[in-house]
């Protein structure tokens, strides 16, 4: 079974967040205590889009059903800095929408059955 | 369906409206009353502030709409089984808890442990609810009930216990709607499944 297109899809999507989110960890930090809060929030969600691009690679050691979970925690996150620090308001709106995407991707039952007959033993 | 004994369309419509009621309720108290603020106010401020208007929209919504919840999740209870059964009790006794809320009031006795027992039920509730749905293949569901314990958690512990609590209120309105519209729409794609699979054969 050839890997199904939207997976490419799901993990450039990944990518995508975990590359802004690592942008956002950039600007976050300005050197004084009190933004260790917001760096923290944006390397939990970059830390996610990560882990969730990962569950849509080849071979990827991770059961089809918790990508959409790990998405969906990468969604809250997002909600969570948004609310945290509206510093970028866009970019947290844009990351959400990405978020989104990837759970959609993720509850695909293509994907899920892919996912679970491809996991490596 | 499963885990699915009969259809419930009809209660989840009920939880849907719930949810809206609410949503509306909190929306025009909270719009009334300009000393409220998300995430610096407990949303119990809302029942026993100075404006009358957001006290009564507020004390009113919380007992209408817990009624609706204790419907709501008295249908679930009776049309499935398992983990999906223990979610609509857990719902039952959360929207009990939600009349109560908005009888016995901030300040009152028993008023924050009854909040407490509302979030504990609620949250079992949706667990039980996302890992039931988690086992069925019902992925988007289980996404919606691991973003509101989530989001809800980590505003908690990461912003606030007011933030927290409001993040907690949204979480589960929004998981309500997902799960009032997979009752609405469970026959509906159990019967276009059956369908295809009879096209196919």
């Amino acid at each position: 079974m050839s890997r199904p297109k939207i997976m490419k899809a799901g993990l450039a999507i990944g990518l995508l967040g975990g590359i802004i989110s690592m942008i956002l960890v950039g600007y976050a930090w300005d050197g004084s205590f009190q933004s260790i809060t917001n760096v923290g929030f944006s390397l939990l969600v970059m830390a996610l889009f990560f882990a969730t691009a990962g569950g849509f690679s080849e071979g990827a050691n991770m059961s089809g059903k918790s990508v959409a979970i790990i998405a969906a925690v990468c969604v809250a996150a997002v909600l969570i800095a948004t609310v945290y620090n509206t510093q970028f308001l866009w970019v947290h709106i844009i990351l959400m929408a990405l978020g989104v995407a990837e759970i959609m991707i993720a509850s695909s039952s293509e994907v899920i059955y892919y996912t679970d007959a491809n996991r490596p033993a | 369906m499963n885990g699915e004994k009969r259809s419930a369309a009809g209660f989840g419509a009920i939880g849907v409206a719930a949810a809206f009621i609410f949503s509306i309720a909190w929306v025009v108290s909270a719009t009334a009353d300009p000393s409220w603020v998300l995430g610096s106010s407990y949303v119990s401020d809302l029942g026993v502030s100075d404006v009358s208007l957001t006290k009564d929209i507020f004390n009113y919504g919380c007992i209408l709409t817990g009624a609706l919840i204790m419907i709501y999740g008295a249908g679930k209870a009776y049309a499935y089984k398992n983990a999906e059964c223990a979610s609509g009790i857990l719902l039952v006794f959360a929207g009990f808890m939600l009349i109560l809320i908005g009888l016995i009031h901030e300040g009152e006795p028993y008023h924050r442990a009854i909040s407490i027992l509302f979030f504990i039920f609620i949250a079992f509730a949706i667990i039980s609810a996302g890992y039931s749905d988690g086992k069925a293949g019902r992925m988007l569901n289980a996404a919606a009930a691991a973003f509101a314990v989530s989001a809800a958690l980590m505003a908690l512990f990461g912003i606030s216990v007011q933030m927290g609590e409001s993040i907690a209120v949204i979480g589960a309105l929004a998981w309500i709607v997902c799960d009032g519209m997979k009752l609405i729409l469970s026959r509906k794609i159990e019967a276009s499944n059956k369908k295809t699979r009879k096209v196919e054969a």
